[in-house]
């Protein structure tokens, strides 16, 4: 009798220790998302941080290619446009797009900028540039890997969101999916520069 | 009595199991030291002196360096190659993030700095570009390898100068703990249903059916005995494979420091729990 009342107290103990556990450790992966999203938009925001100099610098080179300073004017103000706040954008699938997509298009604009050095070779040969373009290679490899951060934190919190027995902790709770838009192959890589 | 050492072994079977399922992440070199030289580009020497100038570095302001001389890329980008060396080295202190590993790419003729999240601000993008394109690059180009590096790792020095004051607690990186919380966690778990299995083999015997009944005959009749022999055991067993597993994790065959980068301290050197964003610079010569 004593000893069945001890498993079975035991019993109690070990569901109760799991359930706390399994709570805290889904807290702690919702948490990653979030803050691995905001480092994402960190990095995003250091790239548009960028542009005035890196075009200041290049228009003193290549001041007649007034297309290519529009279309990173265009993009610039593009991604201004869709830049809302995090916990929401993390939530919504359609925003989150939108975001992704605008980035993107800026992406694409800077990596036109930078190609003007094949034409200029003043340009190409000019100090500041060359250091304006490490940096923006440097912002686009960070954009990669706090993108990969980010997307590995989701997964790992889907993953167990979904679990078996987790699962039902998680729906208890509140604990939702998190939607992600998975960005094609490549296309969050850095801009590539040939010499 | 047999059944105990039975019990026991399924135990270490289990975590074995799960140890040898965090062993990953291939094709990332070992760390042997602060100067890991795979092409063979520097002598025994340089190494010695490379060594010592970034372990007088580490023990004045915590921050830690590493250079890694890489015979090919394999096809892989500089920069996440880099990004994957770092986060599997861990290179700077916990907390400070304070890592830097300067990657040379030989047969790519390729050169990166990578820089941790807590030296981004001293350490920038363009600093490291400029230390590459005006430095290391000219030297590599002009076979200069240990000049090149030496100065490489001067100009660093300098860069990040008075950024972390050297705090005593930053340095304790030797010892990694014996267990994680959620090591401790699971071996607190089966010492419990260790326990109750041997509470319900008391009161119905080992040959109890239903879905449980395996796991009954497994664990039966140890009592109290078998939670403390299993706890013993389980703990002198973890804490004898630990370096093995260790080992495994990193690539490393266990010889720290061999030969010729005896500079370093006598228990070998590893990163101290430090991250990286991707910071840095890339270049090639």
């Amino acid at each position: 009798m004593k000893a069945a009342l001890i498993a079975v107290v035991a019993i109690v103990a070990v569901v109760a220790l799991w359930y706390v556990s399994t709570y805290n450790s889904l807290v702690s992966e919702r948490e990653g998302v979030r803050q691995s999203w905001g480092q994402v938009e960190n990095v995003y925001q250091r790239r548009a941080d960028l542009i005035p100099n890196l075009v200041a610098t290049v228009k003193g080179y290549a001041a007649h290619e007034s297309g290519v300073f529009k279309a990173v004017a265009e993009a610039r103000a593009k991604v201004g446009s869709v830049n809302v706040d995090a916990s929401s954008l993390m939530n919504n699938m359609e925003a989150q797009k939108n975001f992704l997509a605008a980035q993107q298009g800026l992406g694409n604009a800077l990596s036109h900028l930078i190609a003007l050095q094949e034409n200029y070779p003043t340009l190409k040969a000019n100090e500041n540039f060359l250091t304006l373009q490490s940096q923006l290679e440097g912002t686009e490899n960070r954009i990669a890997v706090e993108r990969g951060r980010n997307q590995k934190a989701i997964q790992t919190y889907n993953t167990d969101v979904q679990g078996f027995f987790t699962s039902i902790i998680a729906r208890r709770n509140g604990f939702e999916v998190f939607p992600y838009f998975e960005a094609k192959q490549g296309s969050d890589s850095a801009p590539q520069v040939k010499f | 009595m047999n059944r105990m050492i039975r019990t026991a072994f399924i135990a270490v079977m289990v975590w074995g199991i799960g140890a040898a399922a965090t062993a990953a992440a291939p094709s990332v070199p070992a760390l042997t030291a602060r100067v890991n030289d795979y092409a063979g580009k520097l002598t025994d020497s340089e190494k010695a002196n490379l060594e010592t100038m970034l372990a007088n570095a580490e023990a004045q302001s915590s921050n830690q360096i590493a250079i890694l001389i890489v015979p090919s890329l394999e096809g892989d980008s500089i920069e996440d190659y880099a990004q994957r060396v770092f986060t599997t080295w861990k290179l700077g202190q916990k907390k400070l993030d304070n890592g830097v590993l300067i990657v040379w790419a030989p047969a790519e003729r390729k050169m990166r700095i990578h820089v941790g999240y807590g030296l981004e601000g001293k350490l920038t993008d363009a600093v490291c570009f400029n230390i590459l394109h005006r430095e290391l690059g000219p030297n590599l180009k002009a076979g200069n390898y240990y000049a090149g590096l030496r100065q490489t790792v001067a100009s660093i020095l300098l860069a990040v100068k008075g950024e972390y004051k050297a705090s005593p607690g930053a340095q304790a990186s030797g010892a990694p703990a014996l267990f994680t919380n959620s090591q401790l966690a699971l071996m607190m778990l089966f010492g419990i249903i260790t326990f109750v299995f041997a509470c319900m083999g008391m009161k119905f015997g080992t040959v109890a059916g239903g879905v449980s009944g395996v796991l009954l005959g497994l664990f039966g009749w140890g009592g109290l005995m078998a939670v403390v022999v299993w706890a013993v055991i389980g703990l002198v067993v973890g804490a004898l494979m630990r370096p093995i597993l260790d080992g495994m994790a990193s690539g490393s065959d266990g010889s720290w420091g061999g030969d010729g980068s005896s500079s370093s301290d006598s228990g070998g050197w590893s990163g101290g729990g430090g991250d990286s964003g991707g910071g840095g610079a890339s270049d090639s010569y």
